[in-house]
């Protein structure tokens, strides 16, 4: 039982920074990334790379969150900055690039399974009787940090207002100064980049493969839509109790049912709550 | 000294020609109303001046300009104060944004009392109060006041035109831009009046004048 709280938190932390990078993007471009999942996939496997050329461990996660950084720079300036704001394009550009993604790290990267080895090994007893691998413990930290941090930074700095003011009005925005173009763009980064830490951060627990993606879009998109579309709040709050619910339900009921708890949650939170736990608010 | 001198202005929207080569000036301390009806090209107008959309021909000149949307349109998650931090975003000079934000709160206590709340949760006139109040963090030299009126109760309305006054006079080197369907009530919180059909300026004049023109009475203010 508590073995499974910790692991629930470790996991939901983790769900939480993914989910928070898409809903970053839904608040700001009302747009729904389907490639999300192909920028965790893109970190993971260059952050289990770097490691083997033997740069070390922390310039190989720094590198590789670089690299998703970039990677969604990129995609926004040539891709979707060209569909002009028609959601619709937008969304069929990134399920397309979803697929061309996948389809290139088959190419470049092989079928095959590939772990980072991060390995941190032996374990730490948080409670009397409970003790957790060091591998997920530093794992779910560094998840933690992160989503406070990026919270805070969307929160309270100059930045992270210039990007809520932009997804409510970027005309208005625009009147005093914030450019909404650099402004997407910036985002765009910061949502791939906080994939890519996902990414990186379970790399060493789970191995992965070209096309682990699409099931990290999907429980992206399910938490997003759980704790309310465009909430980074919300994103937070309900990728700890997804985490939560998938490791006590794996733990009284079976292992194999645990990725039907989130779509549960998700059916009950639409069923009941269909603007999500925080509706509507960045 | 001209705050605002527009000549030869012609903008389209999409593909229709919406503004015809129209030359004005806003001078230092003068509060002009724009009047006109649905169409005439007031909206376009403020749209390019404050750069939101491009001119095909003709230029203008102007300072810094504070923008009073139609609607408000506050940033309705924000706080009250996050709100005018966004205002006060390009300001160089330091220690004005306090002063600005004293200028904010003496003149709207109520919103001093509201800085922690949501902009969505206020009132529709206390969302028009933030609104000026975002603005005047700009330290304009021109306020563009686009459709103050709609939607709001007459003595929040006079309220809200005696604290612009105020404004106007408090400082040398400022001027209003009261845009307006209400062409009554534009006029009488203007010096002077320029009225919009088409695209055209058709008529230009101080407000007492206009007001007591009978044509003019006819088809705008009755």
């Amino acid at each position: 039982m508590g073995f499974s709280l910790l692991n629930g938190l470790v996991l939901g932390s983790i769900y939480a920074v993914s989910a928070m990078g898409l809903s970053l993007i839904a608040g700001l471009m009302r747009l729904v990334q389907f490639s999300h999942g192909e920028f965790f996939v893109l970190a993971s496997y260059c952050f289990a790379f770097l490691l083997r050329s033997g740069i070390g461990l922390i310039p190989s996660l720094l590198l590789s969150l670089l690299v998703s950084f970039i990677a969604g720079v990129l995609t926004e300036r040539l891709l979707l900055s060209r569909a002009e704001s028609d959601h619709n394009r937008s969304m069929m550009m990134t399920f397309i690039l979803s697929i061309v993604l996948s389809n290139a790290f088959l190419i470049f990267f092989g079928p095959y399974p590939v772990q980072s080895e991060a390995r941190i090994d032996g374990s730490i007893e948080i409670f009397p009787g409970i003790s957790m691998g060091s591998q997920r413990m530093v794992s779910g930290a560094i998840a933690m940090i992160s989503f406070l941090m990026f919270y805070l930074w969307v929160r309270f700095t100059r930045m992270g207002r210039a990007i809520r003011a932009v997804a409510q009005d970027p005309e208005v925005a625009l009147s005093f100064g914030i450019n909404p173009v650099r402004t997407r763009t910036l985002a765009f980064g910061i949502s791939t980049a906080l994939a890519g830490l996902a990414g990186v951060v379970l790399s060493p627990i789970f191995p992965v493969v070209p096309d682990s993606g699409a099931q990290v879009t999907l429980t992206a998109i399910s938490v997003m839509v759980i704790g309310g579309m465009g909430s980074i709040r919300g994103a937070a709050v309900a990728g700890l109790l997804l985490g939560l619910a998938e490791s006590l339900g794996s733990h009284y009921l079976s292992t194999r049912y645990a990725p039907a708890f989130g779509f549960l949650f998700l059916i009950l939170t639409l069923l009941f709550r269909p603007r999500g736990l925080y509706g509507n608010r960045v | 000294m001209s705050i605002l001198r527009v000549s030869g202005l012609s903008v389209n929207r999409g593909l229709l020609k919406t503004i015809h080569s129209i030359s004005f000036s806003i001078e230092a301390g003068e509060r002009v109303a724009f009047v006109g009806p649905n169409g005439a090209g007031k909206s376009t107008l403020i749209e390019c001046l404050i750069g939101l959309i491009p001119r095909v021909s003709g230029s203008f000149e102007t300072g810094r300009i504070g923008w009073v949307p139609e609607g408000r349109r506050v940033f309705a998650d924000l706080t009250v104060r996050e709100n005018l931090d966004v205002g006060a975003d390009l300001l160089r000079v330091p220690g004005k944004r306090k002063q600005l934000l004293e200028l904010v709160f003496g003149v709207f206590p109520d919103l001093a009392a509201r800085v922690n709340q949501a902009a969505g949760t206020l009132s529709g006139g206390q969302q028009q109060m933030l609104a000026i109040g975002r603005a005047w963090m700009r330290d304009p030299e021109l306020l563009i006041v686009d459709e103050l009126s709609l939607g709001l109760a007459p003595l929040v309305v006079k309220d809200v035109f005696r604290a612009l006054d105020l404004w106007v006079r408090d400082e040398s080197g400022r001027a209003l831009m009261i845009v307006e369907q209400n062409a009554r009530m534009a006029l009488q919180h203007a010096d002077r009046g320029l009225i919009l059909e088409s695209g055209r300026i058709v008529r230009e004049g101080n407000s007492t004048e206009l007001l007591s023109d009978p044509d003019l009475v006819k088809s705008y203010f009755s």
